[in-house]
């Protein structure tokens, strides 16, 4: 380090020698008198010097009437610094090497994609399209609105289809949602739910639910806890099925609710992929084409948690409880009687919805008249609520069990990530066989929507193990869902 | 020669390139202050629709899309002159930056001396409306011969939509942009009539006849005084025909004078210093207008900045939008990923914000604001091509833009509660402080550079050069720790010392110093032959300034001072500014 000190140094600054007006200070054309600034600043200590090596600035902050050129002349662009650009750094030069290779890429994203559709959504806007679009959804001054609902479940056939909401449907206290789905014509879906609000500040709703479903595409891999992916096989069914639900809001999120139902389902022989032989499959198949099904079911959740944030409410505990009591009119040996309940703890760990979660769940029937009873009257799990990383049907049995942590947090103000791990298993009888290494294994992870508990837009990425006994802990299956769908 | 050492040599000499010196010599000349883009264009450019929809995917998906596969490179702006500056143009006049602008100046802004829109003047005739924005408002003929368009606070943060209008407005002007004349009014509902055929675009964009009860509904929302009057801001048409918004990237293909690309004008880039200080999220593309102005006997676009009703915290019916407001991008796909990776542990400042006391400026603060990672709504093309000489550059104009000229500009909100006033006085001095901490602390900070003959005592021709430290003037260094070093060099290639300095700031007056030229024995002019020219390169001399923020051996900040030396007598011309962009140290330093 060198301090070299020139000899001729001097800051002593000599302020306040007034002569005439520095170059520098300039005022704009009317602030002369009015201006306030402190008097310290260097141009009002300059004032009065020779500024002749310091350079003009603009004559005024008000844009002058003087132009560079004639009117008509074109622009010439100026040498803005005054100097010649620099010069072309080694950089300038080599960054065209992956300018080069990437230029299909480029072309393509930029003049494939990027222009031509900002164009048509330009077009489309200009042209006011989604609003009409929207207006063509929208009926009733809003009231009826149309909303298009899809489901892609790898392994399942996919759908798509519309839903309908109507608010205030007959008087302002009653609506009613009506869904439809399809892909193709083995595969049809079709839901209602007419709510009316019964009850003083709205603490209650009473619900009749119709339902229609004809799918080729029922995945089974058996009974019980000894079921394996090379068993795969599906079955086709129609259901039409018929609820009346009341339901009540209890203290926060917590809920009590009854329903009474009927249903008719039959079996039919077009399955997807390798079908169930009914000769040879359990007995939950044999002797039913058809049946018909009565039943009676009620439910009581309890949750502790804030009921101010609905999506995302925080710690807390709640635990669901739920029976129901089912029989076929046609043939009474068919009864069945099923619990189930819940437990689960959340922890909202840094209190802006980092939410750690453990629930324990169980479900279980009783055969009560002795007789078989159709595989889709037992307890089934898989699919959007327990052990998510397996098909939905994937484990059937007459008692079933998961033990499931997850853990939820916010990654945009619309959408909530979520990972997961999952133990469980199907059973005969009362958990009969249960052991901790006959289970199987899942986890995986998703994105789901937070806006709003009608309209669910989700993503989940799942993998599962064969049972743990059997199984090296690596992943014998991986399910992908991306859905839209409006709820109830 | 094979190809193969053909290439290496190529290559070779490409990387040597960039090892050269760069010796570029300012011109003795004045430094260009009036760019030459109001030419006379002579035919009217086309109207530009700009779809709101449109530019938000194309800001957030397509275009970093395709950018990431045209592998632009950073670079400085373009217009800018010797002295570091922006020229005037069709976008932009040197004010606040250069001039001393009172705090009455700075409050009438873009008014001027024109009178306040009046009731006196006879009834406000509604022309048409504004059926968009998060504030619908009407269009008016009013009775001193201009029209106005007129905007209301909605119910959710009473007062405060038309306040930040009128606010940004005028921090936008003394700051040099083009805006509107934009001023609060009060008025009786009765005051405004329907001009006869007057219409509205109805959501299909079908023209719709005004009626009474459409007017009243809107007026309904508009904040209602003690005394029956309604709040309302008033934006005055700027002279010339409206041609839709402008860009922020690219050239507008039908207007000659538009030559330099919209994302390399340093006014636009650095748009995000002062977006960022008043909170201005909606700084999109349909919140600028160009003008097709008649100015004499040429035509040509001048281009506007509008509508500030988004700013100093204005909300989303959704919490969650309004917590992220400056902080993140409506999408923030960065944001998005890296809450997904570290499973939301990322400390996130809109995790921290809370509402204000007063609940109608939202989550307007200082205390969680970071200049440097302000975002707007979504990604703009300037903003993302700011550099750090760029945002010094605004830095340097807010610096100007004091406590009396916030205060003059606040007052013309017309808050009707004074604590609201005093609260948004003294949350933009803290923003504006934080922003003068984050680029003068790390940028150089010297500015206000003047050559003047001082009365020298040995010898009256001597000159000095003298400069304002506005991190010391702004306390955001201590003057504890602050020293500088300089260092004379000239010759054929720059490179010969003449004298070197280091001084440290004289506590009286801390924040400007002088310094006699020329550091040394010898001057520049001493080194050119007699009667050589007056841009001779041998006159030419540069002054380095090492700033030394911190106690540190290598400095803060670096700025390059460009002289010609035309002799004793008629002394040192400052010919150009540098502020590069990294210091290069000398080899002994």
């Amino acid at each position: 380090m060198r301090f070299a000190f020139a000899p001729s140094l001097s800051f002593a600054v000599l302020f306040g020698l007034t002569t005439t007006p520095p170059a520098s200070a300039q005022t704009s054309s009317s602030s002369v008198a009015s201006s306030s600034v402190a008097s310290d600043r260097l141009d009002d200590v300059l004032v009065g010097l020779d500024h002749t090596g310091t350079p003009p600035l603009p004559t005024s902050s008000v844009a002058p009437s003087v132009f560079s050129s004639e009117p008509g002349e074109e622009r010439r662009l100026p040498l803005y610094e005054g100097r010649r650009p620099p010069a072309t750094e080694a950089t300038d030069a080599l960054i065209w090497v992956p300018r080069v290779l990437f230029s299909p890429v480029w072309l393509v994203t930029e003049f494939v994609l990027r222009r031509p559709l900002i164009f048509a959504v330009t077009g489309i806007e200009e042209s006011q399209l989604i609003d009409r679009f929207v207006d063509a959804l929208t009926f009733l001054d809003g009231d009826l609105t149309l909303f298009p609902r899809f489901l892609a479940d790898f392994g399942l056939r996919p759908s798509v289809g519309l839903s309908l909401l109507w608010s205030d449907f007959v008087t302002e206290r009653t609506t009613f949602a009506l869904n439809g789905s399809f892909w193709g014509p083995r595969w049809l879906t079709f839901n209602a739910d007419l709510s009316m609000r019964p009850l003083r500040g709205d603490s209650g709703m009473l619900s009749i639910i119709p339902e229609f479903v004809l799918r080729p595409d029922y995945p089974y891999y058996g009974f019980g806890h000894e079921t394996f992916k090379g068993d795969e096989a599906f079955y086709q069914a129609r259901h039409a099925r018929v609820r009346v639900q009341l339901r009540a809001w209890l203290e926060g999120l917590s809920r009590a609710g009854f329903a009474l139902g009927y249903g008719h389902s039959t079996f039919l022989d077009e399955a997807d992929g390798p079908a169930v032989d009914l000769a040879l499959a359990t007995n939950s198949f044999v002797e039913f084409q058809a049946y018909q099904w009565l039943f009676a079911r009620a439910f009581l959740e309890l949750d502790s948690r804030d009921p101010d944030v609905e999506f995302s409410p925080g710690s807390g505990v709640r635990a669901e409880l739920a029976s129901s009591m089912g029989f076929d009119p046609t043939e009474t040996s068919r009864r069945a009687l099923r619990f189930s309940g819940e437990l689960s703890a959340f922890w909202d760990i840094s209190s802006i919805h980092h939410i750690l979660s453990v629930a324990l769940h169980a479900a279980m029937l009783e055969r009560l008249g002795g007789g078989p009873l159709p595989v889709t009257e037992l307890i089934q799990m898989g699919g959007a609520e327990q052990m998510r990383s397996f098909l939905p049907g994937r484990f059937v049995g007459d008692s079933a069990w998961s033990l499931a942590v997850s853990y939820r947090w916010p990654v945009w103000i619309l959408l909530d990530a979520e990972v997961f791990a999952e133990l469980g298993n199907a059973h005969p009888g009362r958990f009969e066989g249960f052991r901790f290494d006959r289970s199987y294994l899942g986890w995986g992870a998703g994105l789901r929507s937070n806006w709003s508990r009608e309209v669910i837009l989700s993503l989940i990425v799942g993998f599962g193990t064969d049972r743990l006994d059997q199984s090296d802990l690596r992943p014998a299956l991986t399910r992908f869902t991306l859905n839209l769908s409006r709820g109830f | 020669m094979s190809r193969v050492p053909t290439l290496a040599l190529l290559v070779g000499s490409v990387l040597l390139s960039g090892c050269v010196a760069d010796l570029r010599r300012f011109a003795l000349a004045d430094p260009l202050w009036e760019d030459t883009d109001r030419q006379h264009v002579p035919k009217e450019p086309a109207q530009y629709y700009s779809g709101l929809l449109a530019d938000g995917a194309d800001q957030m998906f397509f275009r970093p899309i395709a950018d990431f596969w045209a592998f632009h490179r950073p670079g400085e702006s373009v217009n800018v002159n010797a002295l570091d500056e922006v020229v005037n143009s069709a976008w932009f006049q040197n004010r606040i930056g250069l001039f001393r602008l009172s705090p009455e100046e700075v409050a009438r802004a873009a008014c001027g001396n024109t009178p306040t829109l009046s009731m006196d003047t006879g009834p406000w005739v509604v022309t048409a409306a504004k059926p968009n924005g998060a504030n619908p408002g009407f269009f008016i003929k009013a009775g001193d011969g201009h029209s106005y368009l007129l905007k209301f606070d909605g119910p959710l943060q009473p007062g405060r939509a038309t306040s930040a209008d009128v606010i940004g407005s005028k921090l936008y002007w003394a700051a040099g942009y083009h805006t509107p004349c934009n001023e609060i009014v009060h008025f009786d509902p009765k005051h405004i009539t329907i001009a006869e055929g007057a219409t509205a675009e109805d959501a299909f964009g079908e023209d719709q006849p005004i009626r009474r009860e459409d007017v009243d509904r809107v007026l309904a929302m508009a904040l209602r005084r003690k005394d029956g009057l309604l709040r309302a801001s008033a934006s005055r048409f700027v002279p010339g025909r409206p041609i839709g918004p402008f860009r922020y990237e690219g050239l507008r293909s039908d207007d000659p004078n538009d030559a330099i690309p919209h994302e390399d004008r340093r006014e636009l880039r650095a748009a995000r210093v002062f977006g960022a200080w008043i909170n201005h999220f909606d700084s999109r593309e349909q919140n600028t207008m160009d003008v097709w102005v008649k100015d004499g006997e040429r035509e040509y676009i001048r281009h506007y900045y509008l509508d500030w009703g988004d700013s100093l915290g204005g909300r989303w019916p959704l919490d969650g939008i309004s917590r992220r407001l400056g902080h993140s991008y409506y999408l923030d796909w960065g944001h998005v990923l890296g809450d997904l990776l570290t499973l939301g542990f990322w400390p996130r400042p809109w995790n921290e914000v809370t509402l204000n006391q007063f609940e109608i400026f939202g989550y307007f603060d200082a205390e969680n604001f970071e200049p440097r990672a302000w975002k707007g709504g979504y990604p703009n093309p300037a903003f993302e091509r700011l550099t750090d000489r760029d945002a010094l550059w605004a830095a340097r104009i807010l610096s100007n833009i004091d406590e009396a000229r916030i205060r003059a500009v606040v007052k013309t909100a017309e808050f009707t509660d004074p604590r609201h006033e005093a609260f948004m006085v003294e949350v933009l001095l803290a923003r504006r402080q934080k922003i003068l901490e984050a680029y003068l602390r790390s940028e150089n900070s010297l500015s206000n550079f003047r050559v003047v003959r001082r009365g020298h005592t040995a010898d009256p021709r001597a000159q000095s050069v003298c400069f304002e430290d506005l991190a010391l003037l702004h306390g955001v260094t201590s003057l504890d720790t602050v020293f500088y070093k300089m260092r004379f060099r000239a010759g054929a290639r720059l490179d010969q010392e003449l004298g070197w300095l280091q001084f440290t700031p004289d506590p009286e007056h801390p924040h400007r110093s002088c310094i006699l030229l020329p550091l040394g024995y010898r001057r520049p002019s001493e080194l050119a032959k007699p009667g050589a020219p007056d841009d001779d390169p041998l006159r030419y001399g540069v002054l380095d300034i090492f700033v030394h923020q911190e106690a540190k051996v290598t400095p803060t900040s670096h700025v390059e001072l460009h002289f010609y030396d035309l002799g004793p007598d008629r002394g040192f011309r400052l010919v150009g500014i540098d502020r590069p962009p990294h210091t290069v140290l000398p080899d002994l330093y």
